[in-house]
C-alpha cells in the first residue's frame, strides 16, 4: 500500500490505480437500501397531496427533470419504482406517476414545460429533477436560481406540492463539472421557500463513499445493474420522504 | 524585492512575510477544495463564512503587485514597470494553457475508460471536445474555461489592466479606489461581464466586479496609510468586523447543517440570498476585508510566527505563488483520482492532502533555492539590480 501510494504522489499511479481496481471484484449490492437515518428524508409539509389523498383517493405526480430522470442505462428510472412504492404504502388509493423529463433540459426549459404541460394536467404534487445541465453548461446563476423560484411559485399558485430533487453524484465527473455554486442555490431556493429538496447528490456521495455501489465499473452490463439499483432505491427512498409523517400510508411488511 | 529563501540571510528590502503567509495559506486551501472527493475540504475558509480562498488570492495578488510594480515605477520608470506586467500576463497566460491541457487529458481518459450511460449528461463536457477546431481555439481566447480553471483567467484579465490601474494609485489612490468602486455600481446596475463559452455563459469570476478587490489589494499595497486616516477609530472598526464574522459564520453553517436554519429569520435570508461570488457580491467584500482587518489586528509584520520553521513552507508557497497554484491545481486532479480509483477513505484522504501540500512546498523550495543562486550570480556580474518577487 505504501509504495502504491508513494507512486501515487508522483504522478504515475493513475495507470497503476487503474489496473488495481480492474482486478478487484465489484463489490455486491446489499438487496435493501442500506442508508444511516440521515438520509431517511422526512417531510411535513405537503397539504395539496394529503387533501387529494384524503378527499379524492387518488394520487397523481408529475416527475420534471433531465437526463438523469430518464434513465439512461437503467432498465427502470427512479419514477417507475417511486409509482410502485407509493402505490405499495397507499392501499385504496389510485397512484399515477408521469415523467415530463428530457435529456438536456435545463431549468428554464424545465420552468417551461412545468407552466405549458405539468400545470394543465393538474397534479397534486411535482417532483422536479434539476441542475446537472445548468452546472454542465455554466449557466448563470442567478438565472437558475430565479427559474427554480418561479417554477415554484407558479406551481405553489396552482395548488401543487413540489420537490426539488438535486444532482447525481459520480466521482468521476465531480471534477470536471462544477457543481457546488447550482447545489448551494438549490439548498437556498428550498429553505427560503419552505419546499423540500431531496438530496440525491449526498445520497450517492455516501453510497460511493462507502463502497456500497460501485460507480467505475466499467463492463456495461454490471453498470446498467448498478444503475438500476441506484434508480431503485432512490425511487423507494422518495417514496418514503414523501410519505412520511403521514397517516394515510402504512409501513408495508418487508 | 527579490528575498533570499533562508529568511536569517539579510533581505535587501524588508518584505512583508504576512503577505507569503496568506497567499501560501490561499494556495493550499485552493489545492484541497478542488478535490470534490477529500472531506478535508470542509475545514477551508470556504466554509467559515460568505467570503473563500479567492479572495484571499485576488487582494493579495492586487496588493503584491502594486509593491513589486510600483517600485520598478519608482526606479525604473514606467514603461519599463509595463513591459515587466506584461511579461508576467504572458507568463500566466502560458500557465492558463497548460492547465487546459492538463484537463482535457483527464477528460479524454475519463470519456474512453469510464463511459457510463448513467452519466451522460454530467459527461456533457465531452461533447464540446467534438469539434476541437472551436472550443481549442475558445480556450486560447480564454472563453472556454471548464470547471476549476476560471481563477487564472481572471487573474491574467486585472494584471492585463493594471497598468492603468498603477499609474492612477501611485497618482492618487483614493480617487482611484472610488472610480473602482463606482465601476463596480455601474457593473452591477448593467449586468456586464465577458462572454464565455459556450455561447450565452458569462465569465464566472467577473473581472468587472472582482476588480475591486484587486484595486483595493492596490491601494493597501501602496497606500496603505492614507486609508488608515481616513477609516474609523481601530477599536471600533475590530468590533464591528468580528460582530461581521460571527454573522457569516453562523449564516454559512445553515447552508450544511439544516437543523440550525430556523435560527434564521425568513428576512434575513431574502435580504441576503443570493450571495454572487461571480459578480462579488458585497457581503463577500465586506466579509474578506472584515477577516483581513481582524488578522492583521493579531499579526504584525513584524509576528514572531511568521519566522516559525513550521510555517516556512506556507511563506516560500507564498513567494512563488503562479507555479505553485500551476502544480496545486494540477496535483488536486492527481489526488483526487487516487481517492477515487484507489482507495478514499480518510487516513488516505488526510495522506493525499499532506503529499501535495508537500509537493507544492517542495517545488516552492527548488524554486527558491535557483532564484537564490542566480541572483548571486547577477551581483558577482552586474551592479545590483531589483528583482520582482510575486
Amino acid at each position: 500500500m505504501i509504495a502504491r501510494i508513494a507512486l501515487g504522489a508522483l504522478g504515475v499511479a493513475m495507470t497503476v490505480a487503474v489496473a488495481a481496481s480492474a482486478q478487484a471484484p465489484a463489490p455486491v449490492a446489499p438487496p435493501a437500501c442500506d442508508v444511516p437515518d440521515q438520509f431517511r428524508y422526512l417531510t411535513d409539509d405537503l397539504p395539496f397531496m394529503d387533501q387529494a389523498v384524503k378527499r379524492t383517493h387518488t394520487l397523481k405526480v408529475v416527475v420534471v427533470g433531465s437526463a438523469s430522470t430518464v434513465g439512461p442505462g437503467a432498465e427502470n428510472a427512479y419514477p417507475a419504482r417511486f409509482e410502485k412504492e407509493l402505490a405499495r404504502r397507499l392501499p385504496g388509493v389510485q397512484v399515477s406517476v408521469t415523467v415530463k423529463a428530457k435529456s438536456g433540459f435545463t431549468a428554464v426549459d424545465m420552468v417551461k414545460t412545468i407552466k405549458s404541460e405539468v400545470i394543465p394536467a393538474k397534479p397534486a404534487l411535482v417532483i422536479w429533477q434539476t441542475g446537472t445541465v445548468d452546472a454542465v453548461q455554466g449557466a448563470n446563476a442567478e438565472t437558475f436560481a430565479d427559474s427554480l423560484v418561479a417554477g415554484i411559485e407558479a406551481l405553489h399558485k396552482a395548488s401543487i406540492d413540489v420537490i426539488l430533487m438535486d444532482m447525481q453524484y459520480s466521482p468521476f465527473t465531480s471534477s470536471m463539472v462544477n457543481l457546488e455554486l447550482y447545489r448551494k442555490l438549490m439548498i437556498w431556493v428550498a429553505q427560503r421557500r419552505d419546499v423540500f429538496l431531496f438530496h440525491r447528490y449526498d445520497l450517492m456521495h455516501y453510497w460511493s463513499e462507502n463502497q456500497i455501489f460501485d460507480l467505475g465499473v466499467t463492463d456495461r452490463a454490471e453498470q446498467r445493474r448498478v444503475a438500476d439499483t441506484i434508480h431503485g432505491c432512490i425511487g423507494q427512498m422518495l417514496a418514503q420522504a414523501v410519505l412520511s409523517n403521514r397517516d394515510v400510508a402504512r409501513e408495508p411488511s418487508r | 524585492m527579490a528575498v533570499s529563501p533562508s529568511l536569517s540571510a539579510a533581505p535587501r528590502t524588508r518584505r512583508d512575510l504576512r503577505l507569503d503567509f496568506f497567499r501560501g495559506l490561499a494556495l493550499w486551501f485552493i489545492f484541497l477544495d478542488h478535490m470534490p472527493s477529500n472531506t478535508l475540504n470542509e475545514y477551508t475558509i470556504g466554509h467559515l463564512g460568505f467570503s473563500d480562498a479567492a479572495e484571499i488570492f485576488v487582494f493579495i495578488s492586487g496588493f503584491a503587485a502594486a509593491v513589486a510594480y510600483g517600485s520598478i515605477l519608482k526606479r525604473r520608470g514606467y514603461v519599463l514597470a509595463v513591459a515587466r506586467i506584461l511579461r508576467r500576463v504572458w507568463q500566466l497566460y502560458v500557465a492558463q494553457i497548460f492547465l487546459f491541457v492538463a484537463f482535457i487529458a483527464q477528460v479524454a481518459y475519463v470519456a474512453a475508460r469510464f463511459q457510463n450511460p448513467m452519466f451522460a449528461e454530467e459527461m456533457g463536457i465531452v461533447q464540446y471536445f467534438q469539434e476541437p477546431h472551436i472550443s481549442l481555439l475558445q480556450a486560447l481566447l480564454l472563453k472556454f474555461r471548464p470547471a476549476n480553471l476560471d481563477i487564472l483567467p481572471l487573474y491574467i484579465v486585472l494584471l492585463a489592466s493594471f497598468p492603468v490601474v498603477l499609474w492612477g494609485i501611485v497618482r492618487a489612490p483614493l480617487v482611484t479606489l472610488g472610480i473602482s468602486a463606482a465601476f463596480w455600481g455601474v457593473v452591477h446596475y448593467f449586468h456586464w461581464n465577458l462572454a464565455g463559452y459556450p455561447p450565452g455563459t458569462e465569465w464566472y469570476f467577473n473581472p468587472f466586479a472582482w476588480q475591486l478587490l484587486f484595486v483595493t489589494g492596490a491601494v493597501c499595497g501602496i497606500e496603505g496609510d492614507s486609508l488608515k486616516k481616513i477609516l474609523p477609530h481601530r477599536n471600533i472598526l475590530f468590533a464591528l468586523a468580528v460582530v461581521y464574522l460571527v454573522f457569516a459564520l453562523v449564516i454559512a453553517k445553515t447552508w450544511y447543517v439544516p437543523q440550525i436554519e430556523t435560527l434564521v429569520p425568513p428576512w434575513v435570508g431574502d435580504l441576503l440570498y443570493p450571495i454572487d461570488k461571480t459578480n462579488l457580491d458585497l457581503l463577500r467584500y465586506f466579509h474578506f476585508l472584515a477577516m483581513a482587518y481582524v488578522t492583521v489586528y493579531f499579526v504584525h509584520a513584524d509576528s514572531k510566527f511568521l519566522h516559525w520553521r513550521v510555517f516556512h513552507p506556507l511563506v516560500v508557497c507564498g513567494q512563488h505563488s503562479l507555479q505553485v497554484f500551476c502544480v496545486g491545481t494540477f496535483l488536486s486532479f492527481l489526488g483526487h483520482w487516487i481517492l477515487v480509483q484507489i482507495n478514499g477513505s480518510l487516513p488516505m484522504q488526510a495522506l493525499v492532502s499532506v503529499t501535495g501540500i508537500a509537493l507544492m512546498s517542495l517545488l516552492g523550495y527548488v524554486l527558491a533555492w535557483y532564484k537564490a543562486k542566480e541572483a548571486a550570480r547577477a551581483t558577482v556580474a552586474a551592479p545590483p539590480r531589483v528583482g520582482v518577487a510575486e
